[in-house]
């Protein structure tokens, strides 16, 4: 069913995108032992992604979209199937992960946490230094580049953590429930602020969230996932033209169709997983 | 909102040095009230041990306690002043500083390397934990006698007996400082592809450091302990050389001045290091 809508790539006008998807996983699964019981995280996942294309995972908690997640990343190793990431440039990183609240290094102040990933693949002093200044000049931390996280508040340390990712310039950009820890205000603000960075390059974006509102807000296309075993039960277009911005989404009256019609089949889970005794 | 909380951490990073956090607001009346309470507590901190020397110094006087065993604080005082003028203190603390750097080093040093080993790789913990397990509780004195046989009566076996106190107290809070850095840490790290050294230097090792201080300050007050009895058993001058002679020559006020010596240097040692750890963990 995600084969459906694998061309689908925005809502602003552009036409179906005919090149090669950027990443293509095929009959993933993952299987935990836990004991000696055994715990499907993913049951025969497929999909495909268009480059370019904000694509957000949703799903019940519990439902493997950070194993798939990690998966991507390579962080973790599918027990069957396989992940393809079609690269573009031979020497830009495959991906970089955007953590939850707690990924940012404490050891390191935010201009040596937005480097790292520079630091890592070994590039000049020189370009380190101007490309992570441009990138703390966007998330508007330039005045507190010598400040350790601790001093920091969440949604800054979210914002370093943003940085660090983007200012890699990976082939794709993964992010696990980036704001989960955030207060609401702070979210919408870190949103609009993810947007406005994304927008510049349109890199291919797998994020995940259990946040309905969030995954309509920021998705180009929705992948919905059962409770577990995880798989992708739904894909979702997302028909609202770019640039988003919060108040006029509120006012939209498609986003409160799109919003219930998500809340059905997310309900079924949900509802189904607790029903199951799981 | 974000605003906000931006403006006010604006000043943050500069005001770092301080150290404190920043006062919260009070009513002038209760900031006063809080200014007197806090100068009450200082004079108290102090009063304490003035009190009792005090109290020591009048019940000697008095002769109401046996001043051959408990001399008063002012003999004391000017046994202090010509053992200092004499150079006598001086010679004496010296060699047990020495000998506690020597050995603190002999046993901070491979402690830590195999502290890290232990929190890396899961087979040399495997291999080496349960040795350590059951060294560990032996009291490093009663390994004196061991340590003489194997390293003779000369400086050697000090150093030793110092380096087998600290080594213990470094080596598992080495260890458990690398096993306890968060997992998320180390996705990081594998996410923007460091490679085994950068992962040593940039994760493993200040995310162990905090927990490694935490044993090295352990290691430094065991030293201290250490030496003393170390030197009261074979030795021909240090701190624990003065107090053990001091007492066979019932020169009591001669002996409080070694054991006041120690109470000072166990003092600075924890400073030292405490300053060092500041220095070494900004973020902390």
């Amino acid at each position: 069913m995600t084969q459906g809508s694998l061309g689908w790539a925005g809502g602003d006008g552009r036409s179906p995108d005919p090149a090669p998807p950027k990443i293509v996983v095929r009959h993933l699964y993952k299987v935990f032992r836990r004991g000696d019981r055994q715990v499907t995280a993913l049951e025969d996942v497929s999909l495909a992604i268009p480059e370019g294309e904000f694509c957000v995972l949703l799903g019940p908690s519990g439902c493997g979209k950070s194993t798939l997640l990690r998966i991507l990343a390579g962080l973790e190793a599918p027990s069957a199937g396989t992940v393809e990431i079609r690269r573009r440039a031979p020497q830009a990183p495959l991906n970089a992960m955007v953590f939850q609240e707690q990924g940012v290094l404490p050891w390191m102040t935010v201009e040596e946490n937005v480097a790292f990933g520079l630091q890592m693949r070994g590039l000049p002093r020189r370009e380190i230094r101007e490309r992570t200044e441009r990138f703390l000049e966007k998330v508007q931390l330039l005045p507190f580049r010598h400040a350790y996280p601790k001093e920091l508040s969440g949604g800054m340390k979210q914002r370093v953590s943003l940085a660090r990712a983007f200012v890699t310039e990976p082939e794709i950009l993964l992010m696990d429930e980036p704001f989960s820890a955030l207060d609401e205000q702070t979210t919408f603000l870190l949103q609009e602020e993810l947007l406005r960075i994304w927008s510049e390059h349109r890199r291919t974006v797998v994020y995940v969230t259990h946040s309905i509102d969030e995954a309509i807000l920021l998705g180009d296309r929705l992948l919905l996932m059962s409770a577990r075993p995880g798989r992708i039960v739904e894909a979702i277009p997302v028909p609202l033209a770019r640039p988003r911005q919060i108040e006029t989404l509120r006012s939209d009256p498609r986003v409160g169709e799109l919003f219930v019609r998500i809340w059905h089949h997310l309900r079924r889970e949900v509802v189904g997983h607790r029903e199951s005794g799981a | 909102m974000e605003q906000a909380t931006t403006q006010e951490q604006r000043l943050a990073p500069g005001r770092r040095s301080g150290g404190g956090n920043a006062l919260p607001v009070l009513e002038d009346g209760a900031w006063r009230a809080e200014q007197r309470s806090r100068s009450l507590e200082r004079l108290l901190t102090l009063l304490g041990p003035l009190v009792v020397l005090g109290l020591w110094e009048l019940l000697a006087q008095l002769q109401l306690i046996d001043t051959r065993f408990f001399p008063p604080p002012s003999h004391i005082l000017s046994t202090l002043v010509a053992m200092v003028a004499s150079g006598d203190l001086w010679y004496h603390v010296r060699a047990s500083l020495s000998r506690i750097a020597i050995g603190f080093l002999l046993g901070a040093v491979p402690g830590i390397v195999l502290g890290l080993a232990m929190g890396l790789y899961r087979p040399v913990r495997a291999l080496v934990a349960p040795l350590i397990g059951a060294l560990m509780p032996i009291p490093t004195m009663a390994l004196v006698p061991l340590l003489i046989i194997l390293f003779g009566l000369g400086e050697l076996s000090k150093w030793m007996t110092i380096a087998t106190s600290v080594f213990f107290p470094v080596v598992i809070n080495t260890a458990a400082g690398v096993a306890g850095i968060e997992p998320i840490y180390i996705d990081v790290a594998r996410n923007y592809g460091a490679s085994r050294w950068s992962f040593f230097t940039r994760i493993a090792l200040p995310g162990a450091l905090p927990v490694m201080f935490e044993g090295l300050q352990m290691g430094q007050a065991i030293a201290l302990l250490t030496i003393v009895a170390a030197e009261m058993v074979a030795a021909s001058q240090g701190i624990g050389y003065v107090i053990w002679t001091a007492y066979k020559t019932f020169q009591i006020a001669r002996m409080f001045v070694g054991l006041m010596t120690i109470a000072c240097l166990g003092y600075l040692f924890s400073l030292a290091l405490r300053a060092l750890a500041q220095k070494l963990t900004p973020w902390r």
